[in-house]
């Protein structure tokens, strides 16, 4: 319903969105958006939902070696925040990254930096920290392989996941 | 060879030493192919002299003289056996003679399984017997004989046991994801020391050799590990909601130097080898601090931290105190190693062409570059007797191990793959 839709229109980097997902609305049973109720959970969704709620989610890119948040940064922030807002069932993984330069342990420690901004800026604009976990996968899992500074740039970045499983269960479901 | 250094040579030989420091590679040096019972085949004594000669190339001591210029016709292994005038009219300095028995044989193991090499090496201009040793194996063992014949040569040549056959841990990601592995130096004898399917990183050895130290994600945030080796045990030593990463054991391997993100940036905390629990916070605060090292003693670790803005090396004691800065050229210096006879640090600098090892004398704070636009180098180690340094290399396009004498003069490639990565050398055995 209006709440996917909306959080669709929010962002410009849902490429991949399923429409079918849209379809199969996760919330038709109307049971959200009572904050601090235990509504229907995260794992409940089927993943195509997931997925389509996840691609909701805009990366954040960084400059070289650094964890400041530019304009389009906070922008995408300001709309990642909003679909969480909207969504007060959802926990997400911040996953913080850093290009293939510097060394493997430096760049964990990065990657933690640029997740912890990010979760830093979500909690400013009103999300509960509860439902922001973190993780840096430093320069291990890139977006895109090779190198160059196109390449570098993509990869240093943070990223948003739906969180399943017992941590993800914002409530239970009979 | 000049004259000057003719003579420096035998009054060296004087305490049995020829050489002290690799890296010059111009000490004339011949290997003949082993001596072997008339009726063998000659397989066994290919592989293990492919072992020798290779080894002592790759030591950084010696021009190894090419094969097809030897003029000896005989095969005599022991003084008196052969004429060493054939030697002296190529130039030979250091003549390395191998005879090889195979498993059983009446001259080494009668009816048993062990197989022996013996290794005799001459000094030629001074027509002098440096030393003779017979080794024993079994007949797995080959590439160990070779091994242990070249640093039997390097150990009568120099003064100090070579560091062939000793093992490297490494993360690898030949089944498409990061696991650690044992390996010889030379790259041979590949085994898995993890293979959960996660990623696996910055491997580092107790003191003993008897346990590794790692950082994995099988619990999907990076956890710090321990594995004993020889039980294949394995228990968690710091596994904080965060980064947990970049081990070092202390020198008597009792406490774990790590680095961890607890609120903000990582912070470099020593905690109990054993359990993990936390003995002291090292630092805090002033950015990103990561990769420590113990230095040999214990009592001072190195580290990598953004106090003064861009990444520094730093040392400190881990009792408690100020931190020194110790590096001040380039704008980015991680990873530091210190070697293990404390003389030394290693580490990584940014330059404009990419990530190049250094190292720093920690008494003249002389710099050394051991790589200058080669790709990225990266994961400095040193070898147990501080004479050279393993580090990842990306100058072929894809990221193997190096080897380099600690003056960067001569570097050997060890692996014949792509995606390995921070090497950590063996400690010596006890």
């Amino acid at each position: 319903m209006w709440l996917v839709a909306l959080s669709l229109a929010a962002c410009r980097h849902n490429a991949h969105t399923d429409p079918s997902a849209l379809r199969a609305d996760p919330f038709a049973a109307g049971t959200l958006e009572v904050p601090g109720a235990a509504g229907s959970a995260t794992a409940s969704l089927s993943p195509e939902v997931r997925a389509a709620l996840e691609a909701n989610f805009a990366r954040v890119h960084f400059a070289t070696d650094s964890a400041l948040l530019d304009p389009e940064a906070r922008a995408a922030l300001a709309a990642n925040a909003a679909i969480l807002l909207d969504h007060r069932d959802v926990r997400v993984e911040v996953q913080g990254h850093a290009d293939e330069r510097g060394t493997v342990d430096y760049n964990l420690a990065l990657g933690q930096r640029r997740g912890r901004v990010v979760i830093d800026e979500l909690v400013a604009r009103g999300v509960g920290p509860a439902r922001l976990a973190l993780v840096s996968y430093g320069e291990e899992r890139p977006l895109v392989a090779g190198g160059g500074e196109s390449v570098w740039a993509e990869n240093r970045r943070a990223e948003f996941r739906l969180l399943t499983g017992p941590q993800g269960v914002h409530g239970t479901i009979d | 060879m000049t004259p000057i250094l003719l003579a420096l040579c035998q009054s060296a030989l004087a305490q049995g030493i020829i050489i002290d420091v690799p890296g010059s590679a111009d000490i004339p040096m011949a290997v003949p192919k082993p001596q072997l019972p008339a009726t063998e085949p000659a397989a066994l004594a290919e592989e293990i002299w492919s072992v020798v000669f290779h080894d002592l190339e790759f030591s950084g001591y010696f021009e190894m003289q090419n094969p097809s210029g030897y003029v000896e016709k005989g095969k005599g292994v022991e003084p008196g056996q052969f004429d060493m005038n054939a030697w002296t009219l190529i130039k030979t300095t250091v003549l390395v003679k191998t005879r090889v028995y195979p498993a059983g044989h009446a001259a080494c193991d009668p009816g048993g399984s062990k197989m022996c090499a013996d290794v005799y090496v001459y000094y030629v201009p001074g027509s002098q017997k440096l030393a003779s040793k017979r080794f024993r194996s079994t007949a797995e063992g080959a590439r160990q004989l070779g091994h242990a014949i070249a640093n039997q040569v390097l150990l009568a040549t120099t003064g100090s046991p070579g560091v062939f056959g000793s093992r490297l841990a490494a993360v690898g990601t030949k089944t498409g994801n990061k696991e650690i592995y044992l390996m010889d130096l030379d790259g041979h004898g590949v085994t898995p020391v993890t293979r959960n399917g996660a990623i696996n990183l910055s491997p580092a050895w107790s003191p003993d050799g008897s346990q590794i130290a790692w950082t994995s994600y099988k619990k999907a945030n990076p956890d710090l590990y321990v594995k004993d080796l020889g039980t294949g045990r394995t228990r968690t030593i710091s596994n904080v909601k965060g980064v947990n990463t970049s081990p070092d054991f202390s020198p008597d391997g009792t406490k774990l130097a790590l680095a961890r993100s607890v609120e903000g940036d990582s912070d470099v905390f020593l905690v109990d080898a054993r359990t993990g629990t936390e003995i002291r916070r090292l630092t805090s605060g002033g950015g990103i601090d990561v990769s420590p090292d113990f230095v040999p003693g214990g009592a001072d670790i190195v580290f990598a931290s953004e106090r003064s803005g861009g990444s520094q090396i730093y040392r400190m004691p881990v009792g408690g105190g100020e931190a020194t800065r110790l590096t001040f050229a380039g704008d980015f210096n991680v990873d530091p190693v210190v070697s293990p006879d404390g003389t030394k640090v290693a580490y990584v600098s940014r330059s404009p062409s990419g990530f190049d090892v250094l190292v720093a004398d920690l008494e003249t704070k002389n710099v050394t570059r051991i790589t200058q636009d080669m790709g990225d180098n990266e994961d400095p180690t040193w070898s147990p007797d501080s004479k050279y340094v393993v580090f990842s290399s990306t100058r072929t396009g894809r990221s193997e191990l190096w080897i380099s004498t600690a003056d960067g003069r001569h570097q050997s490639r060890l692996t014949e793959s792509g995606g390995w990565t921070q090497p950590a050398w063996a400690p010596a055995a006890p």
